[in-house]
């Protein structure tokens, strides 16, 4: 075991406030061949995929925002050429089982000008077993390219699961990212986006759940150069247990973006009295035609919604079920895949 | 209240901040060396537990670390700061015997005329001293005390040793400890049981030296069902070298006893203001912050408040305007310890001509603060794209049973409101004076008349351009 | 055959003390309306026959369909027939009205619901209430205009079907129509098994309905009881003979 210091706030404050970085003792497992890998796609033909696998050091070191640092990974690489729209989404399909326990991956999605297509990243696994996950994602958008890209991480609450996401967006570029961050004992998560080109749209959507001991550390980081260029950042998490979670979520608007909006929003239901919310909601803004906005919101269900659900027959477990859920569902419903919904939903059911 | 001053009288207030005096000292320490801080406590003719923790102090400056956030603080180099600068003059009872150059001083500044008319008490501390100390009858014979710390030291030592440093530790800060190791000068305040002071008291600390420090403490105990308004003052001419304020204020707000504690702060922008503010507020008691922050080079300043007892209140107010070379880190932290705690925090900001503005709070709801309520809101104002303005809020829940709400908005003045103005006859620079000054109306109406005036005066100032 | 019945009840709201000593008794099959000025009670007594958490119960019983209910919690009351239309139903971000009912349903009759069965009968009734059907897939509440707020309130009551439907202020707020609207939904539900208890302050709603009783509620307690003229008695003279 080994103290790592991860997952920096891109601006300090005072070390009394425990929110900066977070410190983990973590074993660092050998890399293995993970073969419980899938990709699905309709249109093989219109994109170019290629998948690297780095046992012999071919490939350089893998460094990632969160501060882990990789010899040897696996790393996928999907060009989406010009002008050309997928329109069925591109899923990747991890399965952790007892040999497959242990994933590196580097996945890597260039979208060229005008090129549109949707990913889901898809993280499971059936049995208990231990594992790690340590993902690095990252996606070039082209002028006007539309994407649209999901992680789901539901893996097992026995797994340790670290996934960094890096972005660059050109002009009239549009991403939409979703983070569902259900599984693993910890959750450590780092988003940085760079929105280079004007008029370009950011939105990116993530929901946490802490259950028993869990430990989620989520940092993003979305630095807006663009003029009129607008990024969106809104989580939903619910606490269970004595679960903890730092959320550090920083819009960081630089000298030149004018016109550019940005909103953040994070909502966090604590379900229960023993476990513990932090938040960095930072703004940071050198120009002045901006607008910029956040809002957190913490704390219990609210005890009136809880009553009315109760007087139509539902009970407090329920209730507390069905206002989780209703506070996920708007970012569940725009995946737009019933079946990675129901799957979702069903994964959230088995904890609260 | 009026409006629109002119150039020429934004210019006359101008200059009444930068009267600067000859350096007028009868005493005078350069550094920070132990024997430096024996000399200190020699000329103040100390008791040696005082001297004690002076040294005490000074081994936990050098211990604690500088911040690793924040401001750069690298310019300050503490052996070219005087650290003790005693006025030719000791404290008076009456204005008449206070020097003439000094009495002029406070003159311009408007603080006897503001005694006479709606003041029950003032201070008036000029560089290391206080100079001047007062307080109306009826107070003294209600049992209030209000005098400077020296004589507190000397006159009410249990009193003092009761509640000095608990609620501030040595160990808060690196500054803190620079505090205790040289603090001179400040305000006690002592408010009985039950005793309502309607009119408020004001302790003015104006720095004259250049290359000085200020290190006053403030120390006020506001005892069950008692209520008092206190207003904190500081202004100093503009210097080239680097000044330095590091006070303490320790305040006590026990079982339903009321402190609004109000500041106007305006040093000048060669001033490192590296203050320190706390509270403790027992069981229904009630906290209410008002500051305004206008001077100063760099600021650090986050007045804590630590809501100990049960249904006990905060509410914070203030506003931070950075012009020119100026970098205010401002904001507050809030400890919620113990049931039915609220607070509620309206902060506003405002950056012109490359200043810099940091909002910085930290908030921490403990397990025990159950149905306890948070509120914060702050609102930040870029006058143009030189500027800055950064939001650092850390919140931390440690219960399930809070309400709680951040929010925090950055943008301009709104074109729209700007044409909207305009186009009833009122010129640009009119017009967006009056959006900013309806921006930190807030402020302006939770402090005295008198000061709402100080603080409109200070945003034209602001406004115009920046000072000499 | 006695559906609810109150005997002695003190209540509070936070700290204050709203109920004095309430006693009433509904029988299947009636419609009892309760009038009173403001602050009397009157919606204290619906949330406590509820036991919603804000009001507790300082001493008294409740009875419902023979059984004492006073340590039963809300969904409990709720499974065993009692409804309540809120005066400000809650808005329910994430969740649309089919899901929400038929989770309620479901939880009410233990079963999975029927779905096809479920939709149509949801169809017509919306049809009936003259409720637009689109209403069914949109958010809980979110958004709805007072009178749709209010006639969702009353496709609930038609979907859940209960023993006892207790109508909080459902008229308040409304237009003729919409009033009528609401009094057509009623009657709709109302049947020998069940009971109707209408909290109003006017007797706009009650034009249509075949009443059974009126109390007049002062000061937490019910002062006078009458049959459906002393609703009209009221409309003309107001309560301040019994203050």
């Amino acid at each position: 075991m080994k103290e790592y210091i991860l997952n920096s706030s891109p601006v300090r404050t005072s070390e009394n406030y425990g929110i900066n970085d977070i410190k983990l003792n973590l074993d660092i497992p050998q890399y293995k061949y993970f073969d419980n890998f899938s990709i699905y796609t309709e249109e093989l033909n219109k994109i170019e995929v290629d998948i690297i696998e780095s046992d012999v050091g071919q490939l350089k070191k893998l460094r990632s925002n969160i501060g882990l640092e990789f010899e040897n990974y696996s790393k996928i690489v999907i060009r989406i050429p010009e002008n050309s729209t997928i329109e069925k989404p591109i899923v990747l399909d991890y399965l952790f089982d007892e040999d497959n326990n242990n994933l590196i991956d580097n996945i890597e999605i260039y979208l060229e000008k005008n090129s549109k297509a949707s990913f889901i990243l898809h993280y499971c696994n059936e049995l208990e077993n231990e594992n790690f996950h340590h993902l690095k994602q990252v996606t070039v958008l082209g002028e006007n390219a539309i994407a649209d890209i999901t992680i789901a991480n539901l893996i097992n609450n026995n797994s340790k699961s670290f996934i960094a996401v890096e972005n660059e967006l050109k002009d009239g570029a549009f991403l939409t990212h979703r983070l569902i961050e259900i599984g693993g004992e910890y959750k450590i998560s780092n988003y940085y986006s760079k929105m280079l080109g004007d008029n370009s749209t950011n939105e990116l959507k993530s929901i946490y759940l802490g259950t028993d001991n869990d430990i989620i550390d989520i940092n993003y980081n979305i630095e807006v150069l663009g003029k009129n260029a607008k990024c969106n950042i809104e989580s939903q998490g619910a606490l269970t247990g004595c679960s903890s979670k730092s959320f550090k979520g920083t819009i960081d608007f630089k000298k030149g973006a004018s016109k550019a909006e940005g909103i953040e929003n994070e909502n966090c239901m604590i379900l229960s009295n023993k476990a513990k919310s932090k938040s960095l909601p930072m703004l940071l803004c050198h120009e002045e035609d901006v607008n910029g906005e956040h809002g957190i919101s913490s704390g219990k269900l609210d005890e009136n919604m809880i009553f009315y659900i109760m007087t139509k027959g539902i009970s407090y477990d329920d209730a507390k079920r069905l206002i989780v859920k209703a506070n996920f569902n708007g970012i569940i419903k725009s995946i737009n895949n019933i079946e990675l919904e129901n799957e979702i939903y069903s994964v959230i059911e088995k904890y609260i | 209240m009026k409006a629109d001053l002119t150039k020429y009288e934004n210019n006359k207030i101008k200059n009444i901040y930068n009267i600067k005096n000859h350096e007028n000292y009868s005493y005078k320490t350069i550094g920070l060396t132990e024997d430096v801080i024996k000399d200190i406590s020699k000329k103040k003719n100390e008791s040696s537990w005082v001297l004690e923790l002076r040294l005490m102090a000074l081994k936990k400056f050098y211990e604690l670390q500088m911040p690793t956030w924040g401001p750069d603080l690298s310019e300050l180099d503490m052996s070219q700061i005087a650290t003790y600068v005693k006025p030719k003059t000791n404290m008076q009872r009456t204005w008449d015997d206070v020097p003439d150059e000094i009495k002029s001083t406070f003159d311009a500044l408007g603080i006897p005329e503001a005694e006479k008319t709606s003041l029950a008490g003032v201070g008036a501390q000029y560089d290391s001293e206080i100079v001047y100390h007062s307080i109306k009858d009826e107070l003294v014979k209600q049992g209030v005390i209000y005098t400077d710390f020296d004589e507190a030291v000397k006159k009410y030592p249990d009193l003092v040793k009761q509640y000095f440093m608990k609620c501030v530790p040595v160990t808060d800060h690196k500054f803190v400890a620079l505090h205790y190791a040289v603090w001179s000068g400040g305000s006690f305040v002592y408010v009985p049981k039950g005793v309502n002071v309607d009119i408020p008291l004001q302790s003015y600390f104006r720095l004259n030296a250049p290359g000085a420090g200020q290190f006053e403490h403030t120390l006020i105990i506001v005892d069950e069902g008692a209520s008092l308004q206190f207003i904190e003052g500081c202004s100093a001419p503009k210097y080239n070298e680097i000044n330095l304020h590091a006070g303490c204020v320790e305040l006590f707000v026990k079982e339903n006893a009321f402190l609004r504690y109000s500041t106007i702060e305006n040093w000048s922008k060669n001033m490192m203001n590296l203050n320190t503010k706390r509270v403790i507020v027992s069981e229904n008691g009630k906290i209410e912050w008002v500051t305004g922050s206008f001077g100063s080079k760099i600021s650090m300043l986050y007045p804590m408040s630590v809501l100990n007892g049960k249904n006990a209140k905060c509410e914070f107010t203030g506003i931070s305007f950075a012009g020119r070379g100026q970098n205010l880190d401002t904001g507050l932290k809030i400890v919620h310890n113990a049931q039915n705690t609220s607070s509620v925090v309206d902060s506003k900001s405002i950056s012109k001509d490359g200043g810099v503005c940091t909002f910085r709070s930290n908030v921490l709801i403990k397990p025990k603060a159950k149905h306890s309520k948070l509120t914060v809101d702050c609102e930040s104002l870029m006058l143009d794209s030189e500027s800055r303005s950064d939001t650092i809020p850390t919140n931390t829940i440690e219960t399930d049973d809070v309400q709680y709400s951040h929010e925090a908005k950055i943008g301009k003045i709104s074109d729209e409101a700007i044409f909207y103005l305009m186009s009833r006859g009122i010129s640009e620079a009119e017009a967006k004076a009056m959006i900013v000054r309806g921006f930190a109306n807030p402020i302006s109406k939770a402090l005295p008349l008198e000061y709402a005036v100080e603080m409109n005066n200070l945003i034209n100032i602001e406004l115009e351009g920046s000072i000499g | 055959m006695n559906l609810l019945t109150i005997k002695n009840l003190y209540a509070n709201a936070g700290e204050k003390e709203i109920l004095k000593g309430l006693n009433l008794e509904i029988n299947k099959g009636e419609i009892h309306v309760i009038m009173g000025p403001n602050g009397a009670g009157k919606s204290t007594l619906a949330n406590i026959i509820l036991d919603n958490p804000q009001y507790n119960v300082i001493k008294g019983n409740i009875e419902f369909d023979g059984e004492n209910i006073n340590k039963l919690k809300t969904d409990e009351r709720a499974k065993k027939g009692i409804f309540m239309s809120f005066q400000t139903p809650e808005e329910v971000p994430g969740i649309s009205v089919t899901n929400f009912l038929k989770t309620a349903q479901s939880s009410r009759t233990g079963e999975p619901v029927k779905i096809f069965k479920f939709k149509k009968e949801l169809e017509e009734n919306m049809k009936k209430l003259d409720m637009n059907p689109s209403y069914s897939t949109r958010d809980l509440n979110v958004g709805f205009s007072g009178g749709e707020k209010k006639k969702n309130e009353i496709l609930q009551m038609l979907t859940l079907n209960p023993k006892l439907a207790i109508l909080d202020e459902t008229d308040s707020g409304l237009d003729v129509d919409a009033i009528r609207t609401v009094s057509k939904g009623i009657n709709m539900y109302k049947n020998d098994d069940n009971a109707v208890l209408i909290i109003t302050h006017s007797t706009k709603i009650l034009n249509d309905l075949k009443v059974d009783k009126v109390h007049i509620l002062v000061d937490g307690k019910i002062v006078k009881t009458g049959d459906a003229n002393l609703a009209e008695q009221i409309e003309e003279e107001g309560y301040a003979k019994y203050i």
